[in-house]
């Protein structure tokens, strides 16, 4: 009996030890942010903060930087991709799943042919047609590279095709027209799919560096990953406690929101690995 | 007569349904085709086109110059750098995170408390902006006033800074990427170990495998055997996309050798705007990912296939 | 020295009991089935004896020898699983060639291309070879050695399973239900090829199964086992027609035995719906009965007589070689099933008289289940 225990002993160890080292910089960021300059430069090595400097580094981080103003464009900038990702995902998903017409096997083909290229292919021929329009620097710019979300339209059209046609059938025969058909019936057992690409298309675009930088120069339209550099320069580099503020403040939202909903974020992220 | 006229009203009805299904169907897949177009299929073409050009952003003409731009690509220093450096890459970034990834699901897979904290623990990284992450990781491994300083001081290793050694860089920005990506694979790894019949396990304990090991390569690396294939092309796509880290902190140095593709490719494109050769750098990108991702098809049917 | 022994075993997870004191000793080259529903217990003990789970308490001996703390593959036991349990990445050939390759060769000759180089792998390889080769060859497999597993039918798979089993030779051979996966035709035939397999080998089989049929055919001894408890322990013949307790009888035979309600006062009489039906209890002490009729132990008359009792045909079935009449009996809730070999022109509605045929009666105390015995020289 001695043995079994030892084993299972050593296995949490073994796992304890492994996630202490993964969560280490988390953990470090935010004891970090928590501790006065003096102590962060300091030959004296210490992991607890003596004083405690929380106040005045989130203030910091608060005033130096527009950092509520980084936060809010990365709000508008998430919700409105997403919405508008599903506003046209949804209906094309249907199209493709359930209904009949000559161009459907032609789309999908066009989708699966989209889902293998990487945004560094796009980007130069995209930001050329924005240039075009003059709306680089804008909100529009921010957003319109990813209104289209081919990932949902597969994830979502697999689902679709999970729903029974003879289902479908029996509403026609009861008079539904398609519309009722695609609110009523369709969307309902969707939300399962909605709710990963959701998650999938916030993390995502809450996390993009690389579009929003060579999109945008004015620091008024900063995403929190561009403000958190800006901070950085601005910074030259000597405020850590502050900037480690900054960090912990960009990272929470949706840390926070994977801790509290663990499940739906595993399996969300999950389902982007199945596609390639 | 008037059943000829039921038949007739019949058929008629169908084919309204069916035109009115069509009509829908396009019109659904209407504005999702448009954007398609604009942002992912057109510009594909356009990228491959410019390539042949030496256009240059805000040129107003440009010139075709056949393959020119490919060959000063490979007569150039910088380039060929960064193509090493991002193949050297890979190779580093592949197998650890899926070593690592594996191990842990093994062994989340083997307790009972606590396996939902350790996962979330894991996985963590994969939630992160690598933006502020980079950043934090750079304060870590501050020559003299990061974690690592201490930690190295310990061992009487002082000024060690990995992250400005060209012989340190590239493999410190690896370290970074598979602690970002290990989580991810194993949740993947995770839900293939659930797949496994027990059964297969009791078999093999009766046909003599005892350690833990024989049991591993009799049923659970062959089972796995699809998983695996897929996590490992999921996680070269990634890895070959890695940007953040190296314009957060090294910005390609020292001295190039933290030069990765995708970074050429945003140095080119848009802090030189040379378009057209940018583009020949996208194109090789492109292609890099497509052989990947059609050699794990062409894999995946042949061998791995036994269900 | 018997092949296996079981002394006071039991298991329980956590407050659940599952295996209660249980005790067996099969002889060698004996075919004993663990019959009983889901949920006995009869896959659990399975799993004890092979060394996949441990016993709460007990030992369980093989060849004399105490098991307990014996990894599975050193108790020189093979098993069938249900799901055949066949490593579906290899052939056939290495399926059946696993046990003997992870045994013989050490870990330098099992690696993937040198191995066969490394000390004499070659002959060790050879002879597995032969093994696999006659094994196939016995059970009918041999042109499939390089197919994969999910390229087999049901019943090429479950030769696979039987084939690895066989090729080490093990003295004990568990089966876990290995044929319920299997459609009906294919488990007849499948049943007789065990048994004749068994015959051959002349090694021991334990044999588990919820099918009361498999285990009446195949086995040498029957342990009919429920809630954890082996209820009894004897031959297929003496398990149907001498149960020792209600819930063996209702378990073995089909159709299900008929169980009539009835009284018994001090002289010993038994009476069933009031009538006496001329028999007589040892034990006077019971007075509530159950009667376990099976439908063949009825026998159908045309007249009435002073034992005979009445009944209703409510459903016919013919079955060609013979009849089933479903009846209602008296003032009996359940439908009885009656087997005849004429029905003589009755129909449904029909109202008919009905004698048991008593020497094949079962009684059972109504309260504890028990089997109660009549007067040696009771009933005519």
């Amino acid at each position: 009996m001695i043995t079994i225990d030892l084993k299972k002993l050593l296995k949490h160890l073994v796992l304890s030890f492994s996630a202490f080292l993964f969560a280490l910089p988390f953990i470090w960021m935010i004891l970090t942010s928590f501790k006065p300059a003096d102590e962060i430069f300091s030959k004296e090595f210490s992991i607890f903060p003596e004083n405690w400097a929380i106040i005045e580094n989130y203030t910091a981080a608060f005033t130096k930087t527009d950092l509520v103003g980084f936060l809010y464009n990365g709000f508008v900038v998430v919700t409105i991709i997403f919405i508008i990702q599903m506003l046209f995902s949804i209906p094309a998903a249907y199209a493709i799943a359930k209904l009949r017409f000559k161009g459907s096997k032609f789309f999908f083909t066009l989708v699966l042919f989209s889902l293998l290229i990487p945004q560094f292919v796009f980007a130069i021929p995209v930001y050329f047609e924005l240039h075009l329009i003059d709306m680089l620097d804008t909100y529009t710019s921010l957003i319109f590279p990813w209104t289209i979300s081919v990932f949902s339209i597969f994830l979502i059209r697999q689902f679709f095709m999970t729903i029974p046609d003879d289902l479908l059938y029996a509403a026609r025969i009861d008079g539904m027209n398609e519309f009722t058909i695609a609110w009523k019936i369709m969307l309902p057992t969707a939300i399962p799919a909605i709710i990963a690409c959701g998650i999938v298309s916030v993390v995502t675009h809450w996390n993009d560096y690389f579009w929003p930088l060579i999109a945008i120069s004015n620091d008024a339209l900063y995403t929190p990953p561009l403000g958190v550099t800006y901070f950085k320069d601005e910074m030259s580099g000597t405020d850590y406690g502050p900037l480690m503020a900054a960090a912990t403040i960009i990272v929470a939202p949706l840390v926070v929101a994977f801790l509290a909903a663990q499940e739906k974020f595993i399996k969300g992220l999950s389902s982007q690995a199945g596609m390639k | 007569m008037q059943n000829q006229d039921k038949e007739f009203m019949e058929i008629k009805m169908q084919e309204n349904r069916r035109s009115s299904q069509s009509l829908l169907g396009y019109l659904f897949i209407a504005p999702s085709f448009i954007l398609m177009m604009l942002i992912i299929i057109i510009p594909t073409f356009v990228i491959v086109f410019l390539s042949f050009t030496d256009w240059s952003f805000g040129d107003p003409e440009f010139a075709y110059i056949g393959f020119e731009n490919y060959i000063t690509l490979l007569e150039d220093e910088v380039f060929m750098t960064s193509f090493w450096n991002t193949i050297y890459f890979m190779l580093l970034v592949l197998p650890l995170s899926i070593i690592i990834g594996l191990a842990m699901a093994i062994l989340i897979n083997s307790v009972t408390k606590g396996a939902k904290i350790y996962r979330a623990m894991f996985f963590l990284p994969v939630m992160a902006s690598q933006v502020a992450m980079g950043i934090v990781w750079e304060f870590m491994l501050h020559p003299t006033i990061g974690l690592s300083a201490h930690f190295f001081s310990i061992f009487g290793i002082e000024n060690l800074s990995l992250l400005e050694n060209s012989s340190t860089a590239l493999t410190t920005i690896a370290v970074l990427t598979v602690w970002q990506f290990a989580g991810f694979n194993m949740v993947l790894f995770i839900s293939g170990l659930a797949t496994i019949p027990k059964d297969l396990y009791d078999a093999a304990k009766i046909d003599g495998a005892k350690s833990f090991f024989s049991k591993f390569w009799l049923v659970t690396w062959p089972m796995l055997g699809p998983v695996t294939l897929f996590v490992s092309v999921y996680t070269l796509v990634r890895a070959f996309q890695v940007f953040d880290y190296i314009h957060v902190l090294t910005k390609g140095g020292p001295n190039h050798s933290t030069e990765l593709l995708s970074y050429t490719l945003y140095v080119e494109g848009f802090e030189y705007f040379r378009a057209g050769y940018a583009s020949a750098i996208a194109v090789v990108f492109l292609l890099l990912t497509l052989t990947i991702t059609l050699l794990k098809t062409y894999y995946f049917e042949k061998k791995v296939h036994y269900k | 020295m018997s092949a296996l022994s079981i002394k006071n075993c039991t298991k329980s997870y956590g407050d659940v009991q599952i295996l209660k004191d249980i005790n067996l000793n099969v002889k060698k080259g004996e075919f004993l089935t663990l019959l009983g529903p889901s949920g006995c217990g009869k896959s659990t003990l399975l799993k004890i004896i092979a060394g996949l789970d441990t016993q709460t308490s007990g030992e369980v001996l093989i060849k004399g020898r105490d098991v307990t703390n014996v990894d599975p593959t050193n108790r020189n036991i093979s098993m069938v699983f249900q799901s055949y349990a066949l490593y579906p990445h290899m052939s056939v050939y290495e399926n059946i060639a696993t046990p003997l390759k992870t045994r013989k060769l050490n870990v330098m000759q099992k690696m993937p291309f040198v191995g066969k180089f490394i000390n004499n792998a070659k002959e060790t390889l050879n002879d597995i070879d032969k093994d696999v080769k006659e094994v196939a060859e016995k059970l009918n497999i041999i042109h499939l050695l390089d197919r994969k597993p999910s390229e087999l039918s049901g019943g090429q798979k479950q030769r696979v399973a039987i084939g690895r089993a066989m090729v080490r030779n093990p003295h004990l051979f568990l089966m876990d239900e290995p044929l319920s996966n299997l459609d009906a035709s294919l488990r007849v035939q499948m049943r007789t090829e065990i048994a004749a397999l068994h015959r051959e080998l002349d090694e021991t089989f334990v044999y588990v199964t919820h099918d009361q049929e498999e285990a009446m055919t195949m086995s040498d001894k029957v342990a009919v086992m429920m809630d954890g408890v082996i209820l009894q322990f004897d031959t297929p013949h003496n398990i149907y027609t001498n149960p020792n307790h209600i819930k063996v009888a209702q378990f073995i035979g089909s159709p299900k035995i008929n169980i009539l309600y009835a009284k018994s006062f001090e002289d010993g009489k038994i009476y069933l719906n009031g009538k006496d039906i001329e028999y007589k209890l040892k034990d006077s002490e019971f007075t509530e009965l159950s009667l376990g009729v099976r439908p063949e132990a009825f026998k159908l008359v045309e007249e009435k007589t002073n034992k005979s009792i009445k009944a209703v045909i409510k459903h016919i079935e013919n079955l060609g070689s013979h009849y089933l009449l479903y009846v209602k009996i008296g003032l009996e809730e359940d439908i009885c099933i009656v087997k005849v070999n004429d029905i003589n022109e009755h129909k449904i509605d029909d109202i008919i008289n009905l004698e048991i045929k008593t020497k094949k009666m079962l009684i059972f105390d109504a309260k504890s289940g028990q089997r109660i015995y009549g007067d040696k020289n009771a009933g005519k």
